[in-house]
């Protein structure tokens, strides 16, 4: 009797453990295609992508994620204080961009389409997102969607590749940390703070920043700014071989980075930029 | 046999019931449930706080909420203990408008996670916002913090006598980051200074917009490859004697 109830119990588990339960352990909602494809994810997802996450909580993919098309968002995010871990994963579409230049210096990135696909979008009221650890490549749109800089949505970002994705890389309110940006038809990284992150040939700027600040970046090969900044500083930062080296609108603080082979240096736009000192060397 | 298949299955047996309070790797699981419930650790009363008096490894399954401004979350009565956000949050019903007022509210005495008396404590991997008082409050040597986000807090949002790693505290109410050592951290648009240190180290932090000092320190102490602007007042203060302070970009 008692061997017959543990076997059974035994057996219980197992088959939970193999049909792809929707918890971890520990409480993490497990994103995975399958559970995409079956909604459910959260009250408000509906089968297919996107995957809808209107709770507030932690959730991880257990799996890559693959879109099926370039107009296709495959995360949206409606609820606040959402951490989505992609544990070393990928979000993929089919997108594909190639870069072009003349003469060494960056002419633009071509994308299959440039479209509202993307692969993280934060809507409206999501406040407080964290993305991390993995790879997004080949969206129609941005590769992550948190917000813009200054509309109080604190959407940050650690630890992603973001590349070839039709729209930026990484556009988000908040941090972007250690993070890479390559080859995506937009800019590179647009946040209000950017650090210890590369930006390698994207269509627009390579990193823009907005009301914070770009520390310890490289930014190279990218078609205009290796990096903007707007009313924020660029300090400490590696910027070569991009179209323009470093571009300001004032008041910003632009001081200890080190341009090398720009096409052309920055232009800084209005008064009260701290511009010196820097390793030039267009 | 059924021995056997007993200490086989037992732990993912016990992980397996739902609301179980184990992970299957001996870490003690927190949710609201939980937390309601009591009994996470010995001594621990149902409700908020959460009590733990032993020293173990501890993760959230879930957001805990407090139900006012004057509760805390977490309390900590011993050391060697770690606490694992896991992605989750600890939730308080204050919201700060440093910015235009300079105030939060609900004010209250509630703090995401305290301890006064504990050592080898170490926080990480989420977020505390909209406590009465302090996010995160670690007054005894030798705890941490780190990848930690704490903002809407009526007080300091991370305060560690010992070190803050890769977190940001915005808009809280009083010092963004108070501790020994700061690193790799952003302190933004805080009610007071931005980052504060006290005979330690601050490297690699940005601090900005905040309604005090960007970086305050007490020397001895070693500033390096901070950036600090926009802040209500100077946005570098130094008291006392022998700080090194080299390679900052100050002032915009």
């Amino acid at each position: 009797m008692c061997s017959h109830f543990l076997r059974t119990i035994a057996l219980m588990w197992t088959l939970a453990a193999a049909s792809g339960s929707l918890y971890a352990v520990d409480g993490v909602v497990l994103i995975d295609q399958p559970h995409a494809l079956a909604g459910g994810i959260t009250p408000a997802d509906a089968p297919g992508f996107p995957i809808t996450i209107s709770q507030s909580g932690s959730y991880r993919l257990s799996g890559n994620l693959t879109v099926p098309d370039i107009n296709t968002v495959a995360i949206e995010i409606t609820g606040a204080l959402v951490t989505i871990d992609l544990n070393g994963f990928s979000i993929l579409g089919p997108n594909v961009c190639t870069s072009s230049q003349s003469g060494g210096v960056p002419t633009g990135v071509t994308c299959t389409g440039s479209t509202n696909g993307d692969g993280i979008v934060a809507r409206t009221g999501a406040l407080a997102v964290t993305v991390l650890n993995g790879v997004i490549h080949g969206m129609g749109g941005n590769g992550i969607n948190l917000g813009f800089p200054g509309d109080g949505s604190n959407g940050n970002v650690r630890n992603v590749l973001a590349d070839n994705n039709g729209g930026d890389g990484i556009f988000t309110s908040g941090l972007v940390a250690s993070s890479i940006a390559m080859k995506n038809g937009a800019s590179g990284i647009e946040a209000a703070s950017v650090s210890n992150s590369v930006a390698l040939g994207n269509g627009q700027e390579g990193i823009n920043v907005t009301f914070g600040a770009a520390s310890g970046n490289t930014a190279t090969g990218n078609v205009n700014n290796g990096i903007s900044s707007a009313v924020a500083g660029a300090y400490n930062n590696t910027v070569n071989g991009n179209g323009i080296s470093i571009g300001a609108n004032c008041p910003s603080l632009v001081v200890n980075n080190t341009e090398a082979q720009n096409a052309s240096a920055g232009v800084f736009a209005g008064a009260g930029c701290l511009t010196s000192p820097n390793a030039v060397g267009n | 046999m059924s021995k056997l298949l007993l200490r086989a299955f037992l732990p993912a047996i016990l992980a397996a019931i739902p609301g179980s309070l184990f992970a299957v790797d001996g870490v003690v699981l927190i949710d609201q449930a939980h937390a309601l419930a009591g009994g996470i650790t010995s001594g621990d009363a149902p409700g908020f706080p959460i009590t733990i008096s032993e020293s173990g490894s501890y993760r959230l399954s879930g957001n805990l909420t407090v139900p006012d401004a004057n509760t805390t979350a977490i309390e900590v009565q011993v050391g060697d203990v770690t606490i694992d956000l896991n992605g989750f949050s600890i939730i308080g019903p204050t919201v700060c408008n440093v910015l235009t007022s300079s105030s939060c509210s609900p004010a209250g005495s509630g703090e995401g996670i305290v301890s006064h008396v504990g050592k080898g404590i170490k926080v990480l991997n989420g977020t505390v916002r909209g406590m009465g008082s302090n996010g995160i409050d670690l007054s005894v040597e030798m705890n941490s913090a780190e990848k930690v986000n704490a903002h809407d807090n009526g007080g300091i949002g991370i305060f560690v006598a010992g070190t803050v790693i890769d977190c940001a505290a915005i808009l809280n109410g009083a010092v963004g980051i108070a501790a020994s050592l700061v690193q790799n951290s952003q302190a933004l648009s805080n009610g007071s200074d931005g980052i504060s240190v006290s005979f330690g180290v601050a490297t690699g932090n940005l601090s900005m917009e905040n309604s005090g000092h960007g970086v305050v320190a007490a020397c001895p102490s070693v500033l390096v490859n901070n950036v600090i602007g926009a802040n209500g007042k100077a946005d570098l203060s130094l008291s006392g004697s022998n700080c090194a302070s080299a390679n900052n970009g100050i002032g915009f």
